[in-house]
């Protein structure tokens, strides 16, 4: 228990020290106000965005946005992963396109997405999706097509059904490699909705920070990365300890 | 004793590059029913591919297997294989791997097949441990419990002790000696190691190395439990290996 108290100690002693640098540079006077707000002018913010409910449905919006741009991405992803790792006809069917189409950078897709859906919701759902689709879908092609095949011959020796080789073989190997994925196209679905909002929209914390940033209202711009920030720890925590909970062989320790 | 397993004029080749390679060539063979053969040779000298052949998992490229008349031509539940590694899923507990083979049976039966069998090799303790968390020692012990929990008629050892210490291997040589008391079961195992195949062996079967062909075939005729320090186990530990030693060409140091 003491350990786990002093571990997260350590944790915390950076951004401990960041913000005591942050706040004596700016009360002191050396680092000008419009260049760096102070401390508490962006606490101050954050408070009155959050009693106002402002910086709580900015956030919702974002949120929302990523949980269906990202939902169909994972539902998508891994549909076509495990059907593209799991039969060479797909493969080679599907393998090529998906291979040059992940080269374009989401941002590229933006203008031709606002031509194509307009500013609203679609759009935003839609370059999310396109972001974190590939991160997910290319991941669990390699995890499946990585599976180490004489586990794969054990399966066989015992006659295991094609669906039982895929449900306990192919699918429990490409678990981790799978989660990567999950974890890296939600990250990059956070950079997707905010550079789709700043570019685009008239709503969600993108949108907000790029209001304050014509408004020169940087207290605001600074509360928006924050609220960005931790909101992305939250959902990774999420993910990690959805992480943890598929995989428990994962955890266990080896005192062979 | 009865014939239980023949291997009758077997052949395989592969394709390679200019040609074919030959592994095994007109390999005559006949096991009887309980008996230890066990097969020693270089390694790369094809005998793990008759075993894979015996095992269903390979097809001759001509000659013919059969098991008590049948002709094998798959994986089948009356011969299971144990691997130089233990190959157990990671994803399982143990107990859970020591049921795989048992797919089709009731949830219950399973368990209690897999527990009296775990209880053999001495792991009743470990059963809700995953793979991670054993020794190499015990996971092989695993592997046996997995192989025989499905009862097979023919247990294919490929060189199953290999990678472990030679105290562990010792244990696990008596534990197949073990096996065969409790089941009866008919035994092919393949080895490098001389002094593991006269331990065992009622015969043992020497290959020649490219394309693998058998060079002589030995009866055992020693009591048991054997004596490893014994002149007579000596003897054969000699003659066998007096195949693998070549005479020495003279080495001339000078070309006049």
């Amino acid at each position: 228990m003491r350990t786990k108290t002093l571990n997260l100690l350590e944790m915390l002693v950076l951004p401990a020290l960041i913000l005591l640098a942050w706040h004596w540079s700016t009360v002191t006077g050396a680092v000008p106000s419009i260049v760096l707000p102070t401390l508490s002018a962006v606490g101050s913010s954050i408070a009155g965005q959050l009693v106002s409910g402002r910086l709580q449905s900015d956030v919702l919006i974002s949120v929302s946005r990523i949980l269906k741009g990202y939902g169909l991405a994972v539902v998508f992803g891994l549909a076509f992963g495990v059907a593209t790792g799991m039969s060479a006809h797909v493969d080679r069917f599907f393998g090529g396109l998906f291979r040059a189409i992940r080269q374009i950078p989401m941002v590229a897709w933006v203008p031709l997405l606002v031509m194509w859906f307009g500013i609203g919701e679609e759009s935003k759902v839609a370059v999310i999706f396109l972001a974190s689709f590939f991160q997910v879908l290319l991941n669990t092609i390699d995890g499946i097509q990585h599976c180490d095949k004489r586990l794969v011959e054990v399966g066989k020796m015992y006659r295991l059904s094609p669906w039982q080789l895929f449900q306990k073989i192919y699918l429990p190997s490409a678990l981790p490699q799978i989660f990567v994925g999950l974890k890296l196209g939600l990250s990059v679905s956070w950079m997707a909705v905010v550079a789709a909002e700043m570019i685009a929209a008239s709503s969600g914390i993108g949108f907000r920070i790029n209001d304050a940033r014509a408004l020169l209202d940087y207290p605001t711009v600074f509360s928006g990365m924050i609220a960005i920030a931790v909101a992305g720890v939250l959902m990774d925590v999420v993910l990690s300890l959805t992480t943890r909970a598929c995989m428990p062989w994962e955890r266990s320790e080896s005192h062979g | 004793m009865a014939e239980k397993l023949r291997v009758e004029g077997v052949s395989k080749s592969f394709p390679s590059r200019g040609g074919t390679l030959s592994v095994l060539e007109h390999i005559d063979l006949s096991v009887a029913d309980g008996e230890i053969v066990v097969i020693v040779g270089h390694s790369g000298c094809g005998k793990s591919t008759l075993l894979k052949n015996i095992a269903g998992l390979e097809r001759p490229t001509s000659g013919s297997i059969t098991l008590d008349g049948t002709p094998i031509t798959a994986p089948g539940p009356d011969r299971t294989m144990i691997f130089q590694e233990h190959r157990l899923l990671p994803w399982m507990t143990i107990i859970d791997n020591v049921a795989f083979g048992l797919q089709g049976l009731p949830k219950a039966e399973r368990l209690e097949t897999a527990r009296h069998y775990l209880d053999l090799v001495g792991l009743s303790e470990f059963e809700r441990a995953y793979p991670a968390q054993l020794s190499g020692g015990m996971s092989q012990r695993a592997a046996i419990a997995r192989a025989l929990a499905t009862k097979p008629e023919v247990l294919l050892l490929d060189e199953p002790f290999g990678a472990l210490d030679v105290l562990t291997k010792m244990d696990l040589q008596d534990e197949i000696l073990n096996v065969r008391e409790c089941e009866a079961t008919t035994m092919v195992m393949v080895t490098h190691d001389i002094d593991e195949a006269v331990y065992l062996a009622d015969r043992i079967v020497v290959m020649s190395n490219r394309p693998g062909k058998i060079e002589e075939i030995v009866p055992v005729e020693l009591g048991r439990p054997r004596e490893r320090g014994s002149a007579d186990f000596a003897w054969y530990t000699k003659r066998i290996l007096n195949h693998f030693l070549k005479p020495r060409e003279k080495k001339f140091d000078y070309v006049i």
